[in-house]
């Protein structure tokens, strides 16, 4: 469905010189959950918005359906639904011209949107504040909006970049409850995460990233099978190339790039 | 182009918009509210004046029977009006309200009045005195006592708290009756209600000087007429709203093009600076439709509210004048209305057609400018210069006598601002100006629209925290970008050569008193402040490499060894091509410039006098060689690399070297030389051994001075110094300052 092909994209630090945000990175992507790990820096939130067409690849292909999102970023992003930490809301709006808003910029009919909205409503209980202005909302009821305005448009691809940051405990379990309520066939969701219990419950594939590598793609009970999958992920990000290779050998996973590169982030 | 998308865009910001105290006060309270208030405010000030005006300016008249012409009717006043022009402009502001006494006539006591008669009489003497005085000690010695004599006279005048006085003088001076009788008219310049007591004064000797001619006339038995031989009565033939109109015609269009710009200011700040500061643009970005749409529906709503804002004006104008106009003018207000009301409805209608694309171009150049700020008050910073550069722009329409030719009809804001004062003017419409300057003006948005929209596609736009500050912002990710562009290098090299001519020619010796420091100042300031200070402040601030930016790296030692055995070629070389060029002008007989010769003889023995050899030998070889090379090979070397490759570069930064020196007599041995350097420093991969040569180059020539040497043909030196030169540049290793990678478009 969604296709990496030796995707490069760097940028410049003057403190760092030129940094290699996301270095050669490869993978076939099926529709499911599909759970990014990785240090703070690694890479994540630049590889998610080369994803969704938000950057553009120095080098590389991203194939979404068979179509290079760098001739058509269109096509991708009328089937994409994104939610990072740094989407905010309009401030001047009430969520639910928000959600006609946003509904607005695809090929719905107004009938099918207020269907889809009313869906959204009760499925992230919007109904309290739904004619509030936006600016007055509290950071959980945000991200619920963000994510119902997200999914409104049915999307096949769903990126979510970290999107618990900043939630409170009830707040975060039932945003993850609403991920995992999303999947469907044909939809690809990527979710970037620090929660590592949840990727062992939802996802059905594991990419690690260290400075912008893929370190291991896999499933997660294949990382974890020694141990703990947190441990195991800790020890990804921390062991030397060497021993991250030979680690992965012994615990034949699905598929590894390793190597040494620069310190990368974005 | 999706237009529903654009559609769906621009409903969003005008709801935003409107939503936004801000923006709603500045472009729609305002407008609205600030000429009301404004006329409310000078109405409360007029009538506070008016009340602070019970002391009427106090007049005495001595020795004459003057006083019954001072506070005449306007009927008096109207007759002197049509027949002495002259004075209907004095007493103008009489005639404002003619049934009201506008000075106080006093009567002084005697002994008042004898010291006001003495001293009037010394002033009016010294008076005559300074003006027959011959130019010379002892004119100024006459002058210095009528001074003292006015000054006596205004302290009795202000004794007495008069504003001026009208003072017959003895009759012992008239030496017959048909003398003029004569009257010394004393005044106090300084009081605040000066004007008005001149123009009183002048008409009241206007009116008694034709009483006393009538009656003259009458004695010796002739009519008054005969001395009224040409009577005039100017009659305005146009109506006076049409003639306001054309006296106006500059301004209206001016105030709509400030009014334009002003209402674009805050949408363009809160549409894209704003929506980056909230946040919302990568959610924004995310959704499918292209930069273009964003733009477009952006660029809709902010004209949008700049035609709003320009409506509301205007009518704030209109309900003003005709509310306040009256109080104001003293019933003119009808008259005001009536200016307004023939400008007309065609008249409006064709503003507004013609402002359109001037409003659309203003739009896209403040979004686009606010496009590039990370944050509301950035975007501020940049759009204010641009406001003062559209009213200076459209200023030019108050210059009198302007108007539209067809090469300002090509600048985008003065042309359609002065086809719409002509049209104001004439009443007719200039079609070819109006035409031609809406195309620049569309041009122009539709360049800025283009730009804007790469704007929006960079990836710079939407994540302005990733990319460096400073200068950085204007580069794209994916390349370390190891030295500026070339446009960056140029506008470097501009900035810093517009400073030296100006710094040089503030600080050139022949304007000041000789001095050592001043000597040295003149030489070393201008070469220090404004060639290597713009050179390196432009790479801290942009934050590049040293090493590449400005080729201040380690160059390979043999490279020391080549510039130092360049240094006499490049000298016979540079005086083999100026005795060439010589001889050349010396066949063709045109005349060899020797002003700057002169000047660097002159400066040579300048500095010579302050510090001896050494201090000639730094600032005239050392500093040229290190200020010179670190813009030249440094800055603008490695900009234009980047931008054009090394032959281009070389060739122009050589031209550009040469240019700086400003002789065009020097340009061709300098342009050899710079090629020279320009190569040295490519190949050396460093600036340090070019500035080796270019200071023994001018060390070299200047202990050589006037010496005589061995004769030679001209043409077989260039032979020699090329050759030599050749060799000390082209067999220097193979290491090369590493070429600048070019900018890489990344747009899909």
């Amino acid at each position: 469905m969604l296709a990496l092909d030796q995707v490069c994209k760097s940028f410049y630090d003057p403190g760092r010189g030129e940094v290699k945000a996301v270095d050669g990175i490869s993978a076939n992507l099926e529709p499911g959950v599909v759970a990014l790990v990785g240090a703070n820096g690694a890479g994540k939130s630049t590889l998610l918005r080369l994803l969704a067409t938000l950057l553009v690849p120095d080098s590389g292909r991203i194939v979404m359906g068979g179509v290079d999102t760098r001739r058509d970023p269109g096509a991708l992003r009328a089937r994409l639904g994104y939610l990072s930490t740094t989407t905010r809301l309009y401030p001047r709006f009430s969520g639910v011209e928000l959600l006609r808003y946003a509904g607005g910029f695809f090929p719905l009919a107004p009938a099918e949107l207020e269907r889809r909205i009313t869906a959204m409503v009760e499925t992230f209980r919007l109904g309290d504040f739904l004619d509030q202005r936006i600016a007055g909302l509290s950071t959980g009821q945000l991200q619920r909006l963000n994510l119902a305005r997200t999914l409104l448009p049915d999307p096949d691809l769903l990126i979510l970049d970290e999107p618990t940051t900043g939630l409170d405990l009830p707040s975060a379990h039932a945003l993850v409850e609403a991920v995992r309520a999303a999947r469907r066939p044909g939809r690809l969701i990527i979710l970037a995460t620090h929660l590592v219990p949840e990727v062992e419950r939802s996802a059905d594939r594991l990419l690690v990233l260290r400075r912008g590598r893929l370190v291991y793609d896999g499933h997660p009970s294949r990382l974890g099978s020694g141990g703990t999958l947190e441990a195991a992920i800790l020890g990804l990000l921390q062991d030397s190339d060497a021993a991250t290779s030979e680690r992965m050998v012994a615990a034949g996973v699905h598929r590894a790039v390793g190597g040494d590169g620069p310190e990368a982030g974005a | 182009m999706n237009l529903r998308h654009v559609f769906h865009v621009f409903r969003k910001d005008a709801v935003e918009l409107l939503r936004d105290r801000r923006t709603l006060f500045v472009n729609v309270l305002l407008p609205v509210l600030i000429y009301p208030l404004g006329a409310l405010f000078f109405l409360q000030v007029h009538q506070l004046v008016e009340a602070q005006k019970k002391e009427l300016p106090r007049i005495a008249v001595v020795d004459v029977d003057a006083a019954a012409w001072f506070n005449r009717s306007a009927g008096d006043l109207a007759e002197l009006r049509i027949d002495e022009p002259r004075q209907r402009a004095l007493s103008a502001g009489a005639l404002a309200k003619p049934e009201t006494p506008r000075v106080e006539l006093v009567v002084l006591d005697a002994a008042a009045a004898a010291e006001l008669r003495a001293r009037s009489a010394a002033a009016a003497a010294a008076q005559r005195a300074g003006d027959a005085a011959e130019p010379g000690p002892d004119g100024v010695a006459v002058r210095r006592a009528g001074d003292a004599a006015r000054a006596a006279l205004l302290a009795v005048l202000r004794r007495l708290h008069l504003a001026a006085a009208v003072v017959g003088e003895p009759t012992a001076l008239r030496s017959a009756a048909e003398e003029p009788l004569r009257v010394v008219v004393v005044s106090d310049d300084a009081h605040p209600e000066s004007l008005v007591m001149d123009a009183e004064i002048a008409a009241a000797l206007a009116l008694w000087r034709r009483d006393l001619q009538t009656r003259r006339l009458a004695a010796a038995g002739i009519s008054p007429a005969v001395l009224r031989p040409l009577s005039s009565l100017p009659v305005d033939a146009a109506p006076v709203a049409e003639s306001v109109r054309a006296k106006l015609a500059g301004v209206i269009p001016l105030l709509l093009v400030i009014m334009a710009a002003s209402g674009a200011f805050f949408p363009a700040l809160d549409l894209i600076a704003g929506e980056r500061e909230r946040g919302t643009l990568e959610t924004l970005l995310s959704w499918p439709m292209g930069r273009r749409e964003i733009f477009v529906g952006k660029l809709l709503v902010t004209c949008a509210a700049a035609v709003a804002s320009v409506v509301l004006t205007l009518g704030s104008l209109g309900v003003t004048v005709a509310l306040f106009g009256s109080r104001f003018a003293g019933g003119g207000g009808g008259e005001g209305m009536a200016v307004l009301l023939s400008i007309g409805g065609g008249t409006l209608a064709l503003c507004f057609a013609a402002l359109l694309p001037l409003t659309v171009c203003l739009a896209a150049v403040s979004l686009a400018l606010a496009g590039l700020a990370n944050s509301n008050k950035e975007a501020q910073n940049y759009l204010t210069p641009l406001i003062l550069v559209v009213t200076m722009a459209a200023g030019v329409a108050l210059l009198p006598g302007t108007r539209p030719n067809l090469a300002l009809d090509l600048v985008p804001i003065t042309g359609p601002v002065l086809a719409l004062k002509e049209s104001l003017r004439a009443g007719g419409v200039p079609w070819l100006h109006l035409l031609l300057s809406t195309a620049a003006s569309v041009a122009v948005a539709v360049v800025v629209v283009g730009w804007a929209v790469r704007l929006l596609d960079s990836e710079a736009f939407c994540y302005p925290g990733l990319v460096r500050a400073g200068w950085g912002r204007f580069r794209r990710w994916g390349t370390s970008p190891p030295a500026p562009s070339g446009l960056e290098a140029m506008g470097v090299y501009a900035v810093a050569v517009g400073l030296f001519f100006a710094v040089s020619l503030a600080l050139d010796p022949g304007q000041w008193q000789p001095s050592a420091l001043r000597d040295i100042a003149a030489v070393a300031v201008p070469l220090v402040a404004c060639l290597l200070l713009p050179a390196l402040l432009h790479a801290w601030l942009g934050a590049y490499p040293l090493r590449s930016a400005l080729g201040l790296a380690r160059p390979p030692a043999v490279a020391w060894a080549r510039a130092v055995f360049c240094i006499p070629f490049a000298l016979i070389t540079s005086v083999a091509i100026d005795a060439l060029l010589r001889r050349l002008m010396e066949n063709t007989g045109v005349e060899l410039p020797r002003g700057l010769e002169d000047g660097l003889r002159q400066t040579f023995a300048r500095l010579d006098a302050a510090g001896g050899m050494p201090l000639v030998l730094v600032c005239i070889a050392v500093l040229p060689g290190i200020c010179e090379e670190v813009l030249c090979r440094g800055a603008l070397l490695s900009g234009l690399r980047r931008s054009l490759g090394t032959t281009t570069a070389v060739l122009l930064s050589a031209f550009l070297f040469a240019l700086l020196h400003g002789s065009p007599f020097r340009f061709v041995p300098q342009f050899t030389i710079g090629v020279a350097l320009a190569i040295l420093a490519v190949r050396s991969g460093s600036i340090l051994p070019g500035m080796v040569l270019h200071a023994g180059h001018n060390a070299l020539a200047v202990l050589l001075g006037d010496r005589h040497l061995p004769e030679i043909h001209p043409g077989l030196a260039l032979g020699i110094g090329l050759i030599g030169l050749a060799a000390g540049i082209g067999l220097i290793g193979r290491r090369r300052l590493p070429s600048p990678a070019p900018a890489v478009d990344t747009r899909p």
